[in-house]
């Protein structure tokens, strides 16, 4: 009977055995990976935060059973916190003006604007990197409060959870950042307007 | 602008249908880079934090002992030295 993953850790926490170690990096990687995929545009990095997500994964390894979380929770809750703790390393917080934009992401926000039918096709991948353009105005937690309830659909109290805040701040947090992203968008539109 | 929440959903919901490429497969070599880092950076066991901290200790107890063990650092009584000298003097002589 092939060994479970909790087999796997088990050994991996006593022994140090390596391969079981891979089986438990194989049996996470498609969640570690979606979550890195979706809340990080730059794509030449996605393999590096996975990296950085199963170290911190192995590390605290021997610590996850105190916890009492299910394994897939707390693995996920490690990975969006690698990719808070790299959002804080971005020194500035953009500013993007129209002329920032490609002009996929100006025909995107245009679309979105004007019609009420969904965007579709080749217009998902513009309005997925202006989405995540946007995002990089905000500060660190504003932004994984954002990501969470509208690239992850979670709600308040999950990701309260993850964050470690009350449910609360989670959601005076959440108001106050769609407030910024909405200047953000006021700013593009009135780029747009003087555009020529 | 007509309603900046608005945009701002149908951003989201166009970026949640636009989704990520699917990964289910490790990156070639990411798992024995993963492995080879926790090698370098793997924390001492219990046991090496132990024998490690009390190896100063070892060595100055050692110290102390053999200094403590010298003739010259024991202070004897009369009766301690005469049975040294009569230890050390030769008796009986051979002819």
């Amino acid at each position: 009977m092939p060994p479970t993953i909790s087999d796997d850790i088990h050994a991996w926490v006593a022994n140090r055995d390596e391969a079981a170690a891979r089986r438990v990096m194989e049996e996470l990687h498609p969640r570690v990976a979606g979550i890195i995929r979706r809340h990080w545009a730059r794509v030449e990095e996605w393999e590096d935060l996975e990296q950085e997500v199963f170290m911190r994964v192995f590390e605290a390894l021997p610590r996850w059973k105190t916890e009492g979380a299910p394994l897939e929770h707390w693995v996920s809750r490690i990975a969006m916190n690698v990719c808070r703790k790299r959002w804080r390393t971005m020194s500035r917080r953009p500013e993007w003006r129209w002329s920032d934009l490609s002009e996929g992401e100006q025909q995107a926000f245009l679309n979105a604007q004007r019609d009420d039918e969904p965007l579709e096709g080749i217009e998902t991948r513009e309005a997925r990197s202006l989405m995540h353009k946007l995002l990089d105005t905000l500060s660190a937690d504003d932004r994984m409060i954002l990501s969470l309830l509208h690239l992850d659909e979670k709600s308040l109290e999950e990701i309260a959870q993850v964050m470690g805040i009350s449910r609360i701040v989670v959601k005076v947090r959440a108001f106050r950042a769609r407030k910024k992203l909405h200047a953000a968008l006021q700013k593009l539109e009135g780029g747009e307007k003087s555009s020529p | 602008m007509n309603d900046p929440d608005k945009l701002l959903q149908r951003l989201a919901a166009a970026t949640r249908r636009e989704g990520v490429p699917a990964a289910d497969e490790l990156p070639f070599g990411l798992a024995t880079r993963v492995l080879a880092k926790l090698r370098e950076g793997r924390a001492p066991t219990l046991w090496e934090t132990f024998a490690l901290g009390a190896l100063p200790v070892a060595a100055v107890l050692t110290i102390a002992c053999v200094m403590l063990a010298s003739p010259e650092a024991q202070p004897q009584d009369d009766a301690d030295v005469i049975a040294q000298v009569m230890l050390e003097t030769q008796l009986i002589t051979s002819r």
